[in-house]
Formats: C-alpha cells, sequence, structure tokens
C-alpha cells in the first residue's frame, strides 16, 4: 500500500489537529480573559499596596494591609454603606412582593378584553430598556416637588420602580412553564388564586424567584446613576461614595483601590455564591418544555 | 349524590366562535355516561362548563337541584381527572391526595383515613411517600384518581384521562374505571375521542359533533340503531361502509342500486321505506354483516355480489378483507380461516337485515318501526 496513508496515520493527525485547535483556542481565550480581567487585578494588587507602590503597576511588591486599615477607618463609609444595604434589603423585598403577584396575574390572569396580558406585560418590558440618563431631569424636577431628594424613601421608590419590571420578566417566564391544568386541578380542589399562587404556583418557580432576588440585589447595589443624581449626604449609598472620594481625596490610587475592592466584594462573594442559582434561573426559565 | 342536567348550554367565545351549540341532555344520578366525539366537537369544554372552569355563555347546568351556573369550581362538590394527570409535582402522593380535604379544614385523623382508604383502592399504598416524578404513567393516572376519591364528590368528571398510556395499560385501566365506578356508586361524566372506550365503558353514551349532540343512547343502540349517518359511522371498527345509490323498484321488489351492483331490501322493510322509492338515499352496511362465506344456519337476508379483494388484513381473531366492486369499494369482517386472497375475485354476502338506509339531505336514518 505505498502512496496511500494507513487507518493508524490517518487517524494520528486527526488527534493532532484537535489537540492544535483546542491549544490555540485556550492561548486566545486565556489572553482575553487576562486583557479583561487586567483593570481588575490592577485594582486589586493595588489595594494591597501603599500609596507610594501603587504608582507603579507592578506585580511584585510587598503586601500590605495599611491602606485597607485606613479605607475602613473611614467613618464617614458606614454612612453609606448603610443607606445601601437599606437599599438592596428593602428594594429587592418590595420588587419581589409586587413582581411575583404581577407576573402570576400575567401568566394566567383572565382580562375582560382578549389581549390585556400581553400588553401590560410588554410594558413592563419596555421599562427595563428605558434609560435612567433619559428620564433623570424630570425625575429630577419631580423629586424636587415632593420633596424627595437626597431621601432613602425617595431613591427606594425609583429602584422599585426600574427593578420590578425585572421581577415581572424573569418570573411571568417561569409561571408560563407551570401547566394551567395544574392550577384548575388547583381550583377544583378548593383553592382561591390567592392559594393557587401560594400553596401551587409559587413552590415551583423557587428557583426563578431566587434569581430574581439575587439579580435585583445586585442592580440596586451596583446602580450609580440614579443615585448619584439623587442623592446628597443622608441617602448617597456606597457607589456614590466612590465617585466622591475620588474627587474629594483626588487619585490616591491604593486608597481607591481598597475602597473599590471592599464595595465591590459583597456583591462578588453573593454572586459566587449563588451563581449556580442564577444560571439555572436565567436560562431554566428560557426553555419552554 | 346527584345526576346533572345541561339545558340550552351554550358556549361562544369573544370571537364569536359558537363551540357548544344549545345543547340538552340529563344525566341521571350514578350514572356513567361517556361524551364521545372526534377532536373539535367541544365534548371538553361541556365538561370544563360542568366543572366550572369555563364559563357558560347561555343556559343552565344543574348538578342535583342546584343551578350550579355562578358557583365557583370548588363549591360544586365534583372533582375532575385530566387528561395529563395534573398532579402537584412538588408534593408527594400523600399531600397530593390529601391537599383538598386539608383545605376545607377536614380533621387529621379524617384526611389520614380517606387518602389510606382511596389509597387502598386503587393499589397505591405503597407509593404514598413518592413524588409524581418518580411514577409510571399508569401510577399516575391512579393518584389523579385517588385524588378525586377522597373528595367523595357528588359528581366525578374525566377529561380523556386515558389517553396518554399505553394501549395494554388502556385496556386495563379501562376495565379498573368501570368497576370503580360500580363501587362508589357515584355519576360521572367521561370524555374520550376513542369510540371503543365508550362503548365498553357508559351505561349511555352521548356523540357529539360540533357542538351539536347527535345521538343518545346505551351503546348497543347507538351501534345497532344509529340516528344518523355520523354516527353510525362513528361508532363501530372498522367504520360502516357506505354507499351512495338509488332506491330502485325492480320486478315488484325493492333494491338498492349502488352504480356497481344491486342488492334487494328485505320486503319486511318496504313499509318503511317505500316513501323513497327512486329517490337517492345513503346505502350502509356494517363490515360484520358483509361475508364471504354462508354460515350453516344462514338465518340472514343474504344478498350475492361479486368483488375483487384488494388488501387482506388478519387481525388473529379476524380477517379484515378491502374490497371493490364496480367503483364501490367496502371492508367486510370475515372469519379467521377465511380463503381469500389479495387481487382474487370473490362472492361475498350482505346480510341485508342488518342494512341501514339514510337520506341523502339530512344525513338521518330512515326509521324502520
Amino acid at each position: 500500500m505505498s502512496g496511500t496513508r494507513t487507518t493508524q496515520e490517518i487517524q494520528r493527525t486527526i488527534l493532532l489537529k484537535k489537540v492544535f485547535k483546542k491549544t490555540v483556542l485556550t492561548i486566545i481565550i486565556f489572553t482575553v480573559a487576562i486583557i479583561y480581567f487586567s483593570p481588575v487585578l490592577y485594582m486589586h494588587l493595588s489595594a494591597f499596596k501603599t500609596e507610594y507602590d501603587a504608582v507603579s503597576p507592578s506585580l511584585f511588591f510587598s503586601p500590605t494591609l495599611e491602606t485597607f486599615q485606613k479605607v475602613l477607618g473611614d467613618e464617614n463609609m458606614y454612612g453609606y454603606l448603610k443607606n445601601s444595604l437599606f437599599q438592596v434589603c428593602a428594594g429587592t423585598i418590595i420588587c419581589l412582593l409586587l413582581g411575583i403577584p404581577a407576573a402570576f396575574a400575567l401568566a394566567f390572569g383572565k382580562f375582560k378584553s382578549q389581549g390585556t396580558n400581553k400588553k401590560v406585560y410588554l410594558w413592563f418590558l419596555t421599562t427595563i430598556l428605558l434609560p435612567p440618563v433619559a428620564v433623570i431631569i424630570p425625575l429630577y424636577t419631580w423629586f424636587q416637588t415632593f420633596n424627595l431628594i437626597d431621601k432613602p424613601l425617595g431613591l427606594l421608590i425609583i429602584y422599585v420602580g426600574f427593578h420590578v419590571p425585572i421581577v415581572v420578566w424573569m418570573l411571568h417566564s417561569f409561571f408560563s412553564d407551570v401547566p394551567v391544568e395544574i392550577l384548575e386541578a388547583a381550583e377544583i380542589d378548593g383553592c382561591t388564586r390567592f392559594q393557587q399562587l401560594m400553596l401551587v404556583a409559587l413552590p415551583l418557580v423557587r428557583t426563578g424567584i431566587i434569581a430574581a432576588g439575587l439579580l435585583v440585589a445586585v442592580f440596586i447595589w451596583n446602580e450609580f446613576f440614579l443615585a448619584f443624581n439623587l442623592t446628597g449626604n443622608e441617602a448617597a449609598t456606597l457607589p456614590v461614595y466612590m465617585a466622591r472620594f475620588r474627587e474629594q481625596q483626588g487619585m490616591f490610587v491604593a486608597q481607591l483601590s481598597a475602597a473599590s475592592t471592599v464595595v465591590i466584594l459583597p456583591a462578588v462573594i453573593f454572586g459566587w455564591f449563588s451563581q449556580k442559582s442564577l444560571v439555572k434561573g436565567l436560562t431554566a426559565g428560557g426553555v419552554k418544555g | 349524590m346527584a345526576g346533572v342536567k345541561l339545558i340550552d348550554l351554550v358556549k361562544r367565545y369573544p370571537n364569536g366562535f359558537q363551540a357548544v351549540n344549545s345543547i340538552n341532555l340529563e344525566i341521571y344520578d350514578k350514572e356513567f355516561v361517556v361524551l364521545v366525539g372526534p377532536s373539535g366537537c367541544a365534548k371538553s369544554t361541556a365538561l370544563r362548563m360542568v366543572a366550572g372552569l369555563e364559563e357558560i355563555t347561555d343556559g343552565q347546568i344543574l348538578i342535583g337541584d342546584r343551578v350550579v351556573n355562578d358557583v365557583a369550581a370548588k363549591d360544586r362538590n365534583i372533582a375532575m381527572v385530566f387528561q395529563n394527570y395534573a398532579l402537584y409535582p412538588h408534593m408527594d402522593v400523600y399531600k397530593n391526595m390529601a391537599f383538598a380535604l386539608k383545605l376545607m379544614k377536614f380533621p387529621k385523623e379524617e384526611v389520614d383515613r380517606r387518602v389510606r382508604k382511596a389509597a387502598d383502592i386503587l393499589g397505591i399504598e405503597q407509593l404514598l411517600d413518592r413524588k409524581p416524578k418518580r411514577l409510571s404513567g399508569g401510577q399516575r393516572q391512579r393518584v389523579a384518581v385517588g385524588r378525586a376519591i377522597v373528595r367523595e364528590p357528588e359528581v366525578f368528571l374525566f377529561d380523556e384521562p386515558l389517553s396518554n398510556l399505553d394501549a395494554k395499560l388502556r385496556v386495563t385501566m379501562r376495565a379498573e374505571l368501570t368497576t370503580l365506578q360500580h363501587q362508589l356508586e357515584t355519576t360521572m361524566i367521561y370524555v374520550t375521542h376513542d369510540q371503543v372506550e365508550a362503548m365498553t365503558m357508559g351505561d349511555r353514551i352521548v356523540i357529539m359533533k360540533d357542538g351539536h349532540i347527535m345521538q343518545v343512547g346505551s351503546p348497543l343502540e347507538v351501534y345497532n340503531f344509529p340516528d344518523n349517518k355520523f354516527v353510525a359511522g362513528f361508532i363501530g371498527s372498522p367504520a360502516m361502509n357506505f354507499f351512495s345509490a338509488k332506491l330502485v323498484q325492480v320486478e315488484g321488489e325493492l333494491a338498492i342500486d349502488t352504480g356497481s351492483f344491486q342488492v334487494k331490501v328485505p320486503p319486511d322493510y318496504y313499509d318503511a321505506y317505500g316513501s323513497y322509492k327512486n329517490k337517492e338515499v345513503t346505502f350502509g352496511i356494517r363490515p360484520e354483516d358483509i361475508i364471504d362465506a354462508l354460515p350453516v344456519d344462514s338465518r340472514g337476508q343474504w344478498e350475492k355480489l361479486v368483488a375483487t379483494v384488494k388488501l387482506v388484513e388478519p387481525l388473529g381473531a379476524e380477517i379484515i378483507l378491502e374490497m371493490k366492486s364496480g367503483q364501490q369499494r367496502f371492508t367486510a369482517r370475515v372469519d379467521p380461516q377465511s380463503k381469500s386472497r389479495k387481487n382474487e375475485e370473490v362472492e361475498v354476502f350482505f346480510d341485508m337485515r342488518k342494512m341501514h338506509l339514510f337520506d341523502s339531505e339530512t344525513q338521518k336514518v330512515i326509521t324502520r318501526n
């Protein structure tokens, strides 16, 4: 058999090609990942440096905790932290309390005119697409009129308004996956509409509720634009603290980095422990059985 | 215990489509009534209106003596078994069955007693702590039935409960459900598209088409004395053969002329059919009344004709022959010992005592009493 390759040789070539492809792909992926992550890496590293070391972005230095001590010792920050916690906790709970029944009603409610379910659902969806920047001026005026500037309650109202649609959007998908016959069986068994939601539908969309809650919590924790424009000293949240830190204290890179690390830490820890739930929630609802 | 009455019942959808067209039906207490018909005949819609899951556009529904039009589903004292079981996935079998009773605030002992009794009747005691996803189709169906039994309702409603089961399981469950009904002595309304289920299970069958009731009667009644062409063709498998024909007079005798062959009408029927002389009619005869070998004690009134065998379908206990005579095609159900082969020309015999004649325009049967 001269001239033609044996089966063994062909198989080996195919294997080599596969390995080569995989290696190249891995190198590319890691390179892109490192490029994307490098600013964050720089920031985290700088957090452990002194101001002097932090000026140069070198990877080799003697780590110190004094910057962290300085940042955590800033009593100012704790006010902002309290506000952030308040917004996240109250905001998430209220969004869920309002969004779950809304999604349920939109998924299963019987309205007088046929298309109401879809119409109202689309209204919620379009709210998600609304950029806060587009409405900040009327919002600010409105807040001034009602004396809500720099009030935690004011910010809370806006956060609820912007984030309930996210809950509705996610849970609508999950509720739609619940077969309507199960609710009809519950109805015949003696459930009121409310009991159908609480006793039958809710347990079945638990993953979705957790995912929606996590998503809303992270969004509120990270929200900057509205907080920055609608709060002063009393109601400002941590992202605003970060912006003011830079303004007031200047480009103290190490301190900035330490402060940033502290601020994003809860969200990262949160996200790390809930990533499975989040992914499950975000993807499961999207596949209609 | 209660009967169910449907009076001038209408269901019209917002887009104008009238699904249920003013039907009237009386179901007696403890009766097993089957609503049967092709897809889209509104049998499920009618059932759901009795259950309270569909709004009633017009007419009345009575359960017992109560008009239940405005009564909520949960207050109608009915229980329903759905086609895809509709079990609560997050509860185990015990909780599924106990759910309704707990909602009604029954004492724990009573709940336990009823659940275990139902589980015993259905043979599912060993499944009580399992969740639905760990059950087979048949087991899920039993749990669904159990969930209905524990409520001790006045009426049981079944919406094609066996459709999702495999053929063999369906046969077993059919018998079980019929036995159950006799045991429980409760009114049952059962919806199916399977005429075999209807025939074997019902005390009476209600055949529906396009939102109308075509006939109501016992299985044998609708089989032997169909009111109209639709019922005649729907009940019985293989379906009745229909021929467009003319009723003619030949040498003083009445005969059916199908264009391809002629068969004589039994003299006893002249009175009934006489008024249709020379008119277009539809002649119907069931496959089992067409044979290829006369029985020893031929008590029928047999008309002979020659036809070609187009297809032979051996079923073991019988053979189905697809035949053609001239332009007419028909099905015959013959003895398993039959020697007829494909493409053979054979003699077949129509038992004319069993003939049916339908008015070509109204599709109604031309009665002979």
